[in-house]
């Protein structure tokens, strides 16, 4: 690796930044338009896609949306960290956990096939539980801020530091961008955008990765250099790499699907037939993202890149450092820039769509049943505006959202697994549901308050949640009537 | 008229052939060469061709390729959900699908996905050449969605001649007021 010397290069200029964060918004708008005047002509649509959604787009957006910012940086992370173990430890839970949706969203959508959420869905459940229905909207509503939140924060870091731009305007700019777009065409334009951005993360992420180790002298090079290190960098037997992502991260990131409303969104917008082969793809196709950019990290430690001094302590800005520091044409900075800007709004389209599901379908059409369909249409698009208001005022606040983010993650640990049994097991009860998501939830946050670290609380939340449920259901004589489900009916 | 010639394909004349042809050739080329050129340019330019490597450039062209084919589907696909709004899918378009096999298949191919990938990783540490693996599926990835897309197309297809035909015939019956047919164009 001689020769090469990681230097800052100039930022690009804040004008290149606002015409790159605007140019992919204008393409994003045009394709959403485009969308929305040949498919969208109700409330239906808008939250739904009129459950026409299909096998391409089904399997593109899919993996955009789940692909968030982190996404794309913490493959290289990882495996900066800790190698090949890293990297799989990283790599193989995140596809799994969207396919493993498939089966409890198979089962939901033959019994419930006119649903819209799974807050619906508790609220049938249960006969119309209000406590119930309130700690699902609670725990999806706080997820969406999350991954709002969190690929807002990502992508204004990147792009401010690459453009030498001022994070809280990249934060406006893209939420701006997005919001408009998708209040366009709701579920529909999501999905078409996330489809065109699925592109925009796959090709562009080989060409950086392969222009980056052009760049450094090669494969051979890289290879020879790491393979000498030893330390098990090219193993994927090292234990603490076990300990840092292991049962916790693949928890969390199950928890994140079978609980996040964006998915359950595909699910019931797509067409017959259609969901678990779609799912299944949809999940498969991130494994070559992260194999991709996973050798961005055995590049920077070829380059003994140093974490403190380089990184600012954070490995997660090792895949930014290096694109800004090896000496890349302008034209591969770009590109990784569009890469993450794709994760970032793709991410973030989807979780307005879940919000807007919950909107419409849980609060507006449940207390104003009558509601005219052009009041139901606004107030749903108004939902969005709220959430991407309060999104961006809590990353310009520069608030530490660490604490909201700890607590989402308890909420949803605390929902999954009732959440499963509801679907599952014909004896779990209203009482078992309640007990087990609060009982989960209480207890979990008093865990991680008293005792460092998730491994703790995350077994806290799942064993209370699991073992309340099913003490309380055993002793349930009722058995629901699965077909109840049915009454469901579009909105 | 036979039933697949019912619904006039929108790609159907030579002329859009050709000239879709040549943008999927012409394109990459030109970008290639507009990257090239923009490299120089650079501050870093002379440093910069050190990086621009010949497995980047089969990058771009390939993915250039692909791209233009992807963006094809992506609007057929738009086209035909359309045209297809009003009808309903109650033709059984899944003439195979079962669902036993398809749960078998699915918890098959997840055992398939870990042990894949398992193995494509550790192949990481058996030498260099392994490590252009990941990117390689990363760039035929696109492919899985052009095939998946259309997958979809067909289905449309077979709709819309179904319902073309269904209206034929409903205009056909004695009593019934004749109607146009329709041939369905971009």
């Amino acid at each position: 690796m001689q020769g090469i010397e990681l230097t800052a290069g100039n930022p690009l200029g804040p004008l290149q930044g606002v015409v790159t964060l605007i140019g992919l918004g204008l393409a994003m708008l045009v394709l959403a338009n485009f969308t929305r005047a040949k498919l969208v002509k109700n409330t239906h649509d808008f939250v739904i896609a009129g459950r026409k959604l299909g096998f391409g787009f089904g399997v593109a957006g899919l993996l955009s949306v789940w692909t968030w910012v982190v996404g794309i940086l913490m493959p290289a992370a990882t495996t900066f960290s800790f190698g090949l173990s890293g990297l799989w430890w990283f790599t193989v839970p995140n596809g799994l956990s969207v396919v493993a949706v498939v089966p409890f969203a198979r089962k939901l959508k033959a019994l419930m096939p006119h649903g819209y959420t799974i807050s619906e869905f508790v609220s049938l459940r249960y006969g119309g539980s209000r406590l119930a229905t309130i700690v699902v909207v609670a725990g999806i509503l706080f997820g969406t801020l999350q991954a709002v939140i969190v690929n807002l924060k990502g992508a204004s870091l990147v792009v401010a530091t690459i453009f030498g731009m001022n994070e809280g305007v990249v934060a406006v700019i893209s939420s701006i961008v997005v919001l408009v777009y998708i209040v366009l065409g709701g579920l529909w334009a999501s999905m078409a955008t996330s489809t065109l951005m699925c592109l925009l993360i796959m090709v562009p992420t080989t060409i950086v990765v392969l222009a980056s180790v052009g760049h450094v002298g090669g494969v051979d090079a890289v290879w020879q250099v790491v393979a000498a290190k030893g330390e098990g960098l090219l193993t994927v037997t090292r234990r603490d790499a076990f300990d840092n992502f292991g049962i916790t991260f693949t928890l969390a990131l199950i928890t994140a699907t079978v609980a996040g409303q964006e998915f359950w969104n595909v699910a019931w917008g797509l067409r017959e037939n259609e969901l678990g082969r779609t799912f299944f793809w949809g999940g498969t196709l991130y494994y070559p993202i992260a194999l991709c950019l996973g050798v961005l990290g055995l590049v920077g430690i070829a380059l003994n890149v140093d974490v403190v001094k380089d990184l600012g302590n954070d490995s997660a800005a090792l895949a930014p450092f290096l694109i800004s520091h090896l000496g890349l044409p302008n034209w591969v900075i770009y590109l990784f820039v569009i890469i993450v800007l794709s994760a970032c709004y793709s991410t973030v389209d989807g979780a307005l769509t879940g919000v807007s599901a919950i909107t419409a379908v849980d609060v507006l059409h449940r207390f104003f049943p009558h509601i005219r369909d052009s009041k139901l249409f606004f107030w749903t698009r108004l939902s969005m505006v709220i959430t991407i208001i309060i999104s961006v005022a809590v990353v310009l606040s520069g608030v530490d959202f660490v604490t909201l983010l700890l607590v989402t993650s308890v909420i949803r640990g605390a929902v999954l697994v009732p959440l499963i049994l509801s679907i599952l097991w014909d004896k779990m009860n209203a009482l078992a549901f309640i007990s087990g998501t609060i009982g989960a939830l209480v207890v979990g946050l008093i865990a991680r308050a008293f005792f460092p670290g998730e491994l703790i609380s995350t077994s806290v939340v799942i064993g209370v949640s699991t073992v309340l449920p099913l003490i309380i259901g055993s002793l349930n004589r009722d058995r629901f009537d699965y077909s109840i489900l049915a009454q469901a009916r579009d909105i | 008229m036979d039933a697949k010639n019912v619904v006039e394909r929108p790609f159907g004349k030579w002329a859009k052939r050709i000239v879709y042809f040549g943008a999927s050739a012409g394109v990459p080329i030109f970008l290639s060469q507009v990257a090239q050129a923009a490299s120089l340019n650079t501050t870093a330019g002379a440093v910069a061709q050190r990086g621009i490597s010949v497995g980047t450039i089969v990058a771009v062209i390939v993915g250039a390729i692909i791209s233009v084919l992807y963006l094809r589907a992506m609007y057929l696909v738009l086209h035909y959900a359309s045209e297809t709004y009003d009808i309903g899918f109650d033709i059984n378009t899944d003439v195979n699908y079962d669902r036993e096999t398809t749960a078998k298949a699915l918890i098959v191919g997840s055992l398939l996905l870990v042990v894949v990938s398992a193995l494509i990783i550790s192949s990481y540490g058996w030498g260099a050449l392994f490590l252009y693996i990941g990117p390689v599926l990363c760039l035929l990835g696109p492919i899985v969605v052009i095939v998946s897309m259309e997958i979809d197309l067909r289905k449309y297809k077979r709709a819309l001649r179904h319902h073309v035909l269904m209206q034929r015939s409903l205009s056909d019956t004695p009593g019934t007021p004749s109607k146009d047919d329709q041939i369905l164009t971009p």
